[in-house]
């Protein structure tokens, strides 16, 4: 059977700056923590695999078919959800409002006599403050609100770009348990730069450094990764981070 | 932002349009001449505006960082997207226009004047292009992602209209409007033509959504296909009608009359101002019973605003509602019905004595029709002539030479 997603060789190039250099991988389910340095080229990633950019080489599948195939490319965005690091204006929507509007835009007036806008924001534990204006949530709320619109046509893939940035301890959990619940039953992409969300919230992890991807393995080999170390001053996921980022050395 | 730009549009509309409720020219348009004259302001204004508002809000999209939202969603979603807020911007202008010209028709109708529904039939054309252009304007503004564009394009409509619709059909269709008095009538050819031109620009506008949203070849065909339909519609509306007026006669000689009891001439007026036609009778019987003292006996005249096909006409340019300038009235009687003929001839030919003796009678009679008309101070020394009714052999003289040569 053909996996979900696969990408195979994947360039990208911004005029003189080779943003991913030969990417592969393969994905069907679970939550997928993808991680690296600022400018490692995550974000990019999430536009190859969101169909809003095309590699200048490879290629990427969905379910065995090439995603340069404008049908296929159409039916695969209408499955998936995708929350991006910055989503711009919104602020003077309501929380609803926002969701019935991305339920409009993905399935017309018939979206929005379905359920998808209810079930979206009790996924994501915001129905008590459906009526709110996005400008007067906490930064925690606003971007569950965010997931909400991206899930709220119950997509097969979930892309996060950063989901937990900028949030304080107490938020970034309530966002990973938000994430953990929500990705019962689809494929989660989730990128960022802290390394304890992806410890406490993906089932594999996929390293980027440079364009490249340096490392792909568990969470748990991920740990295995940092080894014995001192725990006050790096948790073992971060010293196997950067065990792998420094080659080996480094945190050893 | 959306709505910000669709009130802006809105009020631009109606402001233009308030302009013209106090045109003093529009007071002889009649309440359609008014609204002719609103779809002129949308042709004029509000078109170069919604262009630039729709390309305001194209620079906004493009520049904003929520179109990374945006970006990812499938084709459909992204044409709801773009359409959603060009629907909203234009209709903002559409509704502007609505109110302006129902503002326009009330403010006739309080005035006792007649709405003449087949002139509206501009207004919804006008009305629709509002949509393609701000449709048109977003997808530049999307494309080009500068805040030069906006000012740019606002500009470059306004030369569009100037220099492109105003030499062709379509701008001679909703222009000249201030000129157009109720009773001519749109040519039906002409409102399929125009309505040709603002669906293949409605279609254009849809296509260059569609390329927005997904660059697929079924959009560019119908890009093509509306440029092709638009195109059509233009090199039609040009060959079919070129340089001739717009606007037609109806029938005439089948118009509404009434006697003016006394004189024995008739009023004549279009078949849907026939409401107003006794209180035109009792606005024109000072003026004909005055004329009638010096008209030549056995003559059927006729007062209508246009020339009648074989009756001696009394061309009367009557703003009805508005208050009656009698010495202006007299005058235009004169020049503009019964010493036509005479000023034409008089202007073919060299002889600079010749027009004088013209222009000295054209006063004379009108002086006679109304005593209290003042001509110009400067021709009445030029002339020679006495402000005051003149004597009634003269004023009769007068009259006879200026319509002996149409005779």
């Amino acid at each position: 059977m053909d996996p979900l997603i696969r990408i195979a060789g994947v360039h990208v190039r911004y005029g003189d700056v080779h943003a991913l250099r030969g990417i592969d991988a393969t994905w069907n389910s679970g939550i997928i923590g993808i991680v690296g340095p600022n400018g490692a080229g995550k974000s990019t990633l999430f536009k190859i695999v969101t169909g809003s950019l095309a590699p200048d080489e490879g290629e990427v599948w969905v379910s065995g078919a090439s995603l340069r195939d404008p049908r296929t490319r159409r039916r695969y965005q209408a499955d998936i959800g995708y929350l991006p690091q910055d989503p711009g204006w919104f602020e003077g929507f309501t929380v609803l409002e926002l969701v019935r509007y991305f339920a409009y835009l993905r399935g017309g007036r018939t979206a929005l006599r379905g359920d998808g806008p209810d079930r979206a924001l009790h996924a994501v534990d915001l129905e008590d403050r459906a009526g709110v204006r996005l400008r007067d949530l906490s930064g925690g709320q606003r971007r569950r609100a965010f997931i909400a619109q991206a899930m709220v046509h119950d997509p097969r893939v979930l892309v996060l770009d950063e989901p937990t940035a900028g949030l304080d301890p107490l938020q970034r959990m309530r966002l990973r348990d938000v994430v953990q619940k929500v990705a019962s039953d689809r494929l989660v992409l989730l990128s960022t730069h802290l390394v304890e969300d992806i410890a406490r919230t993906a089932d594999d992890v996929m390293v980027m450094d440079a364009g490249q991807c340096v490392w792909t393995g568990s969470t748990d080999e991920l740990k295995a990764m940092g080894g014995e170390g001192d725990g006050a001053a790096a948790s073992a996921h971060e010293r196997g981070l950067l065990t792998i980022l420094a080659g080996g050395e480094l945190a050893r | 932002m959306t709505r910000l730009l669709a009130s802006f549009l809105g009020l631009a509309a109606i402001a233009a349009g308030a302009v013209l409720v106090f045109d003093p020219l529009m007071r002889i348009s009649y309440s359609a001449g008014w609204s002719v004259a609103a779809a002129l302001t949308a042709v004029v204004i509000v078109w170069p505006v919604a262009l630039g508002a729709g390309a305001v809000d194209g620079t906004v999209v493009a520049r904003n960082r929520a179109t990374n939202l945006v970006r990812p969603l499938p084709p459909s979603a992204r044409r709801r997207f773009a359409a959603t807020r060009i629907v909203t911007i234009a209709s903002g202008g559409a509704l502007g226009l609505l109110l302006a010209v129902g503002t326009g028709v009330i403010a006739a109708a309080v005035r006792e004047s007649t709405p003449q529904l087949i002139s509206l039939a501009t207004v919804p054309a006008a009305l629709l292009g509002v949509y393609p252009l701000v449709a048109v304007g977003w997808f530049i503004g999307v494309s080009v992602r500068s805040w030069l564009l906006p000012p740019v394009a606002v500009i470059v409509g306004y030369l569009l209209v100037v220099f492109i619709l105003g030499q062709g059909p379509l701008m001679q269709y909703f222009g000249a409007t201030a000129s157009v008095p109720a009773f001519l009538l749109p040519d039906a050819s002409q409102i399929l033509a125009i309505l040709g031109v603002v669906v293949g620009a409605a279609l254009a506008g849809a296509a260059l959504v569609a390329l927005w949203a997904a660059r697929t070849r079924i959009a560019l065909a119908v890009l093509v296909a509306a440029v092709v339909v638009a195109s059509g519609a233009w090199i039609g509306l040009d060959a079919v009608h070129g340089e001739r007026d717009p606007y037609r006669l109806g029938d005439v000689a089948g118009w509404p009359c009434a006697e003016i009891a006394g004189t024995g001439s008739d009023v004549c007026i279009a078949p849907d101002q026939q409401r107003d036609l006794n209180l035109l009778v009792n606005e024109l019987r000072p003026l004909d019973e005055r004329f009638e003292e010096i008209a030549p006996d056995g003559e059927d005249w006729v007062w209508m605003p246009v020339e009648h096909p074989t009756r001696p006409t009394l061309v009367y340019d009557l703003p009805l509602g508005a208050p009656i300038d009698r010495a202006r009235q007299a005058e235009e009687v004169v020049w503009g019905g019964l010493g036509g003929c005479a000023i034409d001839a008089a202007l073919e030919g060299p002889d600079e004595a010749a027009f004088e003796a013209v222009d000295r009678d054209v006063i004379l009679v009108a002086q006679w029709l109304e005593p209290t008309f003042v001509p110009d101070p400067i021709i009445v020394g030029r002339l020679g002539v006495t402000p005051g009714a003149p004597d009634r052999e003269d004023a009769a003289a007068a009259l006879d030479r200026l319509i002996s040569c149409s005779a």
